[in-house]
Protein backbone atom coordinates (compact mmCIF):
# COMPACT_ATOMS: atom_id res chain seq x y z
CA UNK A 1 0.00 0.00 0.00
CA UNK A 2 1.97 3.50 -0.83
CA UNK A 3 0.09 5.19 1.96
CA UNK A 4 0.31 2.44 4.87
CA UNK A 5 0.23 3.31 7.93
CA UNK A 6 3.50 3.86 9.22
CA UNK A 7 3.77 6.02 6.56
CA UNK A 8 1.27 8.17 7.48
CA UNK A 9 1.70 7.74 10.63
CA UNK A 10 5.72 9.06 9.90
CA UNK A 11 4.09 12.03 7.96
CA UNK A 12 2.17 13.12 10.90
CA UNK A 13 5.04 13.16 13.22
CA UNK A 14 7.18 15.39 10.79
CA UNK A 15 4.28 17.83 11.64
CA UNK A 16 2.39 17.28 8.25
CA UNK A 17 -1.16 17.24 10.56
CA UNK A 18 -3.41 17.14 7.48
CA UNK A 19 -2.09 13.57 6.62
CA UNK A 20 -3.93 12.29 9.86
CA UNK A 21 -6.96 12.83 7.24
CA UNK A 22 -6.03 9.77 5.95
CA UNK A 23 -6.50 7.89 8.95
CA UNK A 24 -9.67 9.49 9.87
CA UNK A 25 -10.98 7.94 6.49
CA UNK A 26 -9.25 5.15 7.05
CA UNK A 27 -10.51 4.13 10.13
CA UNK A 28 -13.83 6.15 11.09
CA UNK A 29 -16.39 3.64 9.82
CA UNK A 30 -15.21 0.84 11.77
CA UNK A 31 -14.88 3.02 14.52
CA UNK A 32 -17.97 4.19 14.39
CA UNK A 33 -19.64 0.85 13.78
CA UNK A 34 -17.83 -0.75 16.70
CA UNK A 35 -18.37 1.80 19.20
CA UNK A 36 -21.69 2.42 18.02
CA UNK A 37 -22.29 -1.72 18.72
CA UNK A 38 -20.96 -1.29 22.08
CA UNK A 39 -22.85 1.89 23.70
CA UNK A 40 -26.10 1.29 21.22
CA UNK A 41 -26.53 4.70 20.74
CA UNK A 42 -25.09 6.55 17.77
CA UNK A 43 -24.23 9.92 19.35
CA UNK A 44 -22.50 8.46 22.11
CA UNK A 45 -20.75 6.22 19.51
CA UNK A 46 -19.89 9.73 17.73
CA UNK A 47 -18.91 11.62 20.84
CA UNK A 48 -16.60 8.34 21.43
CA UNK A 49 -14.91 7.61 18.82
CA UNK A 50 -14.56 11.33 17.52
CA UNK A 51 -12.81 11.84 21.65
CA UNK A 52 -10.52 8.60 20.55
CA UNK A 53 -9.15 10.24 17.36
CA UNK A 54 -8.57 13.46 19.04
CA UNK A 55 -6.18 11.22 21.73
CA UNK A 56 -4.84 9.11 19.36
CA UNK A 57 -3.70 12.03 16.98
CA UNK A 58 -2.51 13.67 20.28
CA UNK A 59 -0.72 10.72 21.55
CA UNK A 60 0.46 9.65 18.02
CA UNK A 61 3.96 9.38 19.33
CA UNK A 62 3.65 6.99 21.72
CA UNK A 63 2.10 4.48 19.22
CA UNK A 64 5.01 1.77 19.36
CA UNK A 65 4.41 0.13 16.00
CA UNK A 66 2.70 2.18 13.73
CA UNK A 67 1.99 -0.69 11.11
CA UNK A 68 -0.64 -2.40 14.17
CA UNK A 69 -2.15 1.31 14.26
CA UNK A 70 -5.90 -0.50 13.63
CA UNK A 71 -5.39 -2.48 16.63
CA UNK A 72 -4.33 0.69 19.00
CA UNK A 73 -7.00 2.98 17.22
CA UNK A 74 -9.73 0.39 18.44
CA UNK A 75 -7.61 0.07 22.20
CA UNK A 76 -8.41 3.73 22.35
CA UNK A 77 -11.93 3.29 21.12
CA UNK A 78 -12.81 0.56 23.63
CA UNK A 79 -11.71 2.04 26.25
CA UNK A 80 -13.17 5.51 25.53
CA UNK A 81 -16.75 3.18 25.40
CA UNK A 82 -15.87 1.75 28.62
CA UNK A 83 -15.50 4.86 29.94
CA UNK A 84 -18.74 6.38 28.68
CA UNK A 85 -20.63 2.83 29.68
CA UNK A 86 -19.02 3.40 33.53
CA UNK A 87 -20.69 7.21 33.34
CA UNK A 88 -23.74 5.95 32.60
CA UNK A 89 -26.29 6.60 35.47
CA UNK A 90 -28.28 3.61 36.71
CA UNK A 91 -31.64 5.39 36.27
CA UNK A 92 -30.53 5.48 32.58
CA UNK A 93 -32.49 3.19 29.73
CA UNK A 94 -30.76 0.10 29.60
CA UNK A 95 -29.04 -0.10 26.58
CA UNK A 96 -31.43 -3.26 25.39
CA UNK A 97 -34.64 -1.22 26.14
CA UNK A 98 -33.03 1.84 24.31
CA UNK A 99 -34.50 3.14 21.00
CA UNK A 100 -32.63 0.88 18.57
CA UNK A 101 -29.99 3.45 16.36
CA UNK A 102 -32.31 5.18 12.83
CA UNK A 103 -30.79 3.38 10.20
CA UNK A 104 -33.42 3.49 8.24
CA UNK A 105 -35.64 6.62 6.46
CA UNK A 106 -39.48 6.90 5.67
CA UNK A 107 -38.67 7.04 1.39
CA UNK A 108 -36.71 3.69 2.37
CA UNK A 109 -38.48 0.02 0.69
CA UNK A 110 -40.05 -2.30 2.36
CA UNK A 111 -37.03 -4.75 1.93
CA UNK A 112 -34.92 -1.93 3.93
CA UNK A 113 -37.70 -1.43 6.71
CA UNK A 114 -37.73 -4.77 7.21
CA UNK A 115 -33.75 -5.27 7.34
CA UNK A 116 -33.48 -2.44 9.63
CA UNK A 117 -36.41 -4.22 11.66
CA UNK A 118 -33.89 -7.11 12.19
CA UNK A 119 -30.76 -4.94 12.95
CA UNK A 120 -32.64 -3.43 15.89
CA UNK A 121 -33.84 -6.83 16.71
CA UNK A 122 -29.99 -8.22 16.96
CA UNK A 123 -28.58 -4.63 18.13
CA UNK A 124 -31.68 -5.80 21.25
CA UNK A 125 -29.90 -8.97 21.75
CA UNK A 126 -26.32 -8.12 21.17
CA UNK A 127 -27.47 -5.16 23.80
CA UNK A 128 -28.60 -7.44 26.31
CA UNK A 129 -24.82 -8.97 26.99
CA UNK A 130 -22.24 -8.17 29.26
CA UNK A 131 -19.77 -5.39 27.76
CA UNK A 132 -17.07 -7.95 27.84
CA UNK A 133 -19.13 -10.23 25.83
CA UNK A 134 -20.52 -7.81 23.66
CA UNK A 135 -16.86 -6.23 22.59
CA UNK A 136 -15.79 -10.05 22.12
CA UNK A 137 -18.62 -10.94 19.54
CA UNK A 138 -18.16 -7.51 17.83
CA UNK A 139 -14.47 -7.47 16.91
CA UNK A 140 -14.76 -11.41 16.17
CA UNK A 141 -17.63 -11.38 14.09
CA UNK A 142 -18.33 -7.73 12.72
CA UNK A 143 -14.61 -6.33 12.64
CA UNK A 144 -13.27 -9.87 11.65
CA UNK A 145 -10.61 -9.73 13.28
CA UNK A 146 -8.00 -12.50 14.62
CA UNK A 147 -7.98 -13.12 18.32
CA UNK A 148 -4.36 -12.25 18.41
CA UNK A 149 -5.48 -8.78 17.33
CA UNK A 150 -8.25 -9.21 19.98
CA UNK A 151 -5.84 -9.42 22.36
CA UNK A 152 -4.21 -6.31 21.25
CA UNK A 153 -7.34 -4.46 21.18
CA UNK A 154 -8.89 -5.51 24.81
CA UNK A 155 -5.42 -6.58 26.60
CA UNK A 156 -7.24 -10.19 27.72
CA UNK A 157 -5.88 -13.78 27.13
CA UNK A 158 -6.82 -15.76 23.91
CA UNK A 159 -8.33 -18.19 25.91
CA UNK A 160 -9.82 -15.54 27.31
CA UNK A 161 -11.12 -14.00 24.72
CA UNK A 162 -12.59 -17.12 22.87
CA UNK A 163 -14.43 -18.29 25.98
CA UNK A 164 -16.16 -14.51 25.87
CA UNK A 165 -16.86 -15.31 22.05
CA UNK A 166 -18.00 -18.83 22.51
CA UNK A 167 -20.59 -17.22 25.71
CA UNK A 168 -21.41 -14.12 23.62
CA UNK A 169 -22.50 -16.88 20.59
CA UNK A 170 -24.41 -19.09 22.85
CA UNK A 171 -26.29 -16.07 24.16
CA UNK A 172 -27.05 -14.67 20.74
CA UNK A 173 -28.06 -17.98 19.24
CA UNK A 174 -30.85 -18.04 22.41
CA UNK A 175 -32.29 -14.50 21.69
CA UNK A 176 -32.10 -14.80 18.15
CA UNK A 177 -33.81 -18.48 17.22
CA UNK A 178 -36.85 -16.48 16.72
CA UNK A 179 -35.42 -13.78 15.15
CA UNK A 180 -33.46 -14.24 12.52
CA UNK A 181 -34.13 -16.88 9.84
CA UNK B 1 -28.16 -21.07 28.35
CA UNK B 2 -27.58 -23.55 26.70
CA UNK B 3 -23.56 -24.29 25.27
CA UNK B 4 -23.02 -24.55 22.27
CA UNK B 5 -21.91 -28.22 20.26
CA UNK B 6 -18.01 -27.85 19.64
CA UNK B 7 -17.88 -28.42 16.21
CA UNK B 8 -20.12 -25.23 15.70
CA UNK B 9 -17.60 -23.19 17.66
CA UNK B 10 -15.09 -24.24 15.90
CA UNK B 11 -16.62 -23.62 12.59
CA UNK B 12 -17.27 -20.20 13.61
CA UNK B 13 -13.67 -19.61 14.55
CA UNK B 14 -12.53 -20.33 11.17
CA UNK B 15 -11.35 -24.38 12.20
CA UNK B 16 -13.74 -26.44 10.56
CA UNK B 17 -15.68 -26.30 7.11
CA UNK B 18 -19.28 -25.61 7.65
CA UNK B 19 -20.48 -27.74 4.85
CA UNK B 20 -19.16 -30.60 7.19
CA UNK B 21 -21.43 -29.59 9.91
CA UNK B 22 -24.86 -31.48 10.71
CA UNK B 23 -28.30 -29.95 9.22
CA UNK B 24 -29.00 -28.53 12.44
CA UNK B 25 -25.91 -26.87 13.71
CA UNK B 26 -25.80 -25.53 9.68
CA UNK B 27 -28.86 -23.88 10.41
CA UNK B 28 -27.65 -22.37 13.72
CA UNK B 29 -24.23 -21.14 12.31
CA UNK B 30 -25.97 -19.42 9.25
CA UNK B 31 -28.57 -17.75 11.81
CA UNK B 32 -25.38 -16.53 13.38
CA UNK B 33 -23.51 -15.18 10.25
CA UNK B 34 -26.89 -13.54 9.01
CA UNK B 35 -26.92 -12.06 12.38
CA UNK B 36 -23.14 -10.59 12.48
CA UNK B 37 -23.74 -9.74 8.94
CA UNK B 38 -26.48 -7.81 10.15
CA UNK B 39 -24.46 -6.09 12.21
CA UNK B 40 -22.25 -4.67 9.98
CA UNK B 41 -24.46 -1.86 8.95
CA UNK B 42 -22.28 0.89 9.43
CA UNK B 43 -24.52 4.05 10.50
CA UNK B 44 -24.59 7.42 8.72
CA UNK B 45 -22.70 8.88 11.08
CA UNK B 46 -19.31 11.06 10.35
CA UNK B 47 -16.90 13.26 12.89
CA UNK B 48 -14.40 13.91 10.35
CA UNK B 49 -14.56 17.62 10.50
CA UNK B 50 -15.25 17.78 14.14
CA UNK B 51 -11.72 16.05 14.93
CA UNK B 52 -10.07 17.99 11.80
CA UNK B 53 -11.33 21.08 13.81
CA UNK B 54 -10.20 20.15 17.58
CA UNK B 55 -6.85 18.88 15.94
CA UNK B 56 -6.27 22.08 14.14
CA UNK B 57 -7.76 24.02 17.21
CA UNK B 58 -5.12 22.57 19.08
CA UNK B 59 -2.14 24.35 21.25
CA UNK B 60 0.98 23.78 19.49
CA UNK B 61 2.52 21.79 22.76
CA UNK B 62 -0.30 19.54 22.03
CA UNK B 63 0.45 18.26 18.82
CA UNK B 64 2.50 14.61 18.08
CA UNK B 65 6.17 14.90 18.04
CA UNK B 66 8.78 12.49 17.57
CA UNK B 67 10.45 11.79 20.84
CA UNK B 68 13.90 13.57 20.19
CA UNK B 69 11.86 16.94 19.41
CA UNK B 70 9.43 16.51 22.57
CA UNK B 71 12.82 16.16 24.15
CA UNK B 72 14.15 19.14 22.95
CA UNK B 73 10.89 21.26 23.51
CA UNK B 74 10.73 19.93 27.18
CA UNK B 75 14.29 21.30 27.84
CA UNK B 76 13.94 24.48 26.05
CA UNK B 77 10.12 25.32 27.96
CA UNK B 78 10.22 27.47 31.31
CA UNK B 79 9.19 25.44 34.11
CA UNK B 80 8.53 25.87 37.69
CA UNK B 81 10.77 24.22 40.25
CA UNK B 82 9.32 23.91 43.67
CA UNK B 83 11.33 23.30 47.16
CA UNK B 84 9.51 21.99 49.84
CA UNK B 85 11.53 22.66 53.28
CA UNK B 86 10.69 22.74 57.24
CA UNK B 87 11.58 26.56 57.79
CA UNK B 88 13.65 24.94 60.53
CA UNK B 89 15.85 23.49 57.74
CA UNK B 90 15.34 27.04 56.09
CA UNK B 91 16.79 28.40 59.42
CA UNK B 92 19.43 25.93 59.29
CA UNK B 93 20.59 26.52 55.75
CA UNK B 94 20.79 30.61 55.88
CA UNK B 95 22.58 29.88 59.22
CA UNK B 96 25.02 27.78 57.18
CA UNK B 97 25.39 30.15 54.36
CA UNK B 98 26.15 33.06 57.31
CA UNK B 99 28.51 31.07 58.79
CA UNK B 100 30.40 30.60 55.40
CA UNK B 101 30.61 33.77 54.35
CA UNK B 102 30.98 35.95 57.10
CA UNK B 103 33.93 33.71 59.39
CA UNK B 104 37.34 34.44 58.20
CA UNK B 105 38.74 31.11 56.80
CA UNK B 106 42.19 30.18 56.19
CA UNK B 107 43.58 31.37 52.99
CA UNK B 108 45.82 27.91 52.08
CA UNK B 109 48.69 27.18 53.81
CA UNK B 110 50.36 30.55 52.64
CA UNK B 111 49.61 33.08 55.02
CA UNK B 112 48.95 36.87 53.70
CA UNK B 113 51.24 39.23 54.74
CA UNK B 114 50.23 42.72 56.48
CA UNK B 115 52.05 45.90 55.45
CA UNK B 116 55.09 45.60 57.59
CA UNK B 117 55.64 42.42 57.37
CA UNK B 118 57.23 40.05 54.76
CA UNK B 119 58.46 36.35 54.66
CA UNK B 120 61.52 34.81 54.21
CA UNK B 121 62.90 32.02 52.50
CA UNK B 122 65.83 30.01 54.23
CA UNK B 123 67.85 27.80 51.85
CA UNK B 124 69.66 25.02 53.28
CA UNK B 125 72.95 23.39 51.37
CA UNK B 126 73.94 19.58 51.87
CA UNK B 127 77.29 18.63 50.40
CA UNK B 128 76.92 14.96 51.30
CA UNK B 129 73.74 13.23 50.78
CA UNK B 130 72.01 12.33 54.46
CA UNK B 131 70.84 9.51 54.91
CA UNK B 132 67.30 8.71 56.91
CA UNK B 133 67.33 6.10 58.94
CA UNK B 134 63.70 5.64 59.05
CA UNK B 135 62.89 5.54 55.11
CA UNK B 136 66.25 5.26 53.92
CA UNK B 137 65.68 8.03 51.74
CA UNK B 138 68.02 10.32 50.72
CA UNK B 139 67.45 14.04 50.12
CA UNK B 140 70.07 15.73 47.63
CA UNK B 141 68.24 19.00 46.84
CA UNK B 142 67.53 21.88 48.65
CA UNK B 143 64.47 22.39 50.92
CA UNK B 144 62.98 25.73 50.67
Amino acid sequence: MVNDDADVVARVLAGDGEAFGILIRRYEPGLLRFATRMLGNPDAAADAVAESLVRAYRHLAQCRDPSRLRSWLYRITGNRCRSHLARRHTNDIPLSEAPAPALAEASDTWEVLERSEQVALVERALAALPAEKREAFVLKHVEGMSYEEMAAVTGARIPTLKMRVHRAREALLEALEEVVR
Amino acid sequence: MNPIDPRLQEALDGERDPAELPADLREAYARLIAAAELLETTPRLSVADRVTAEIRRMPVHMLPDGRVRRAIRWFGRPRAVTFRLRPVWTLALAAGLAAILLLPWQQGSVPTPGESEGIANFVGHFPEPVRLKSSARSITGAVA
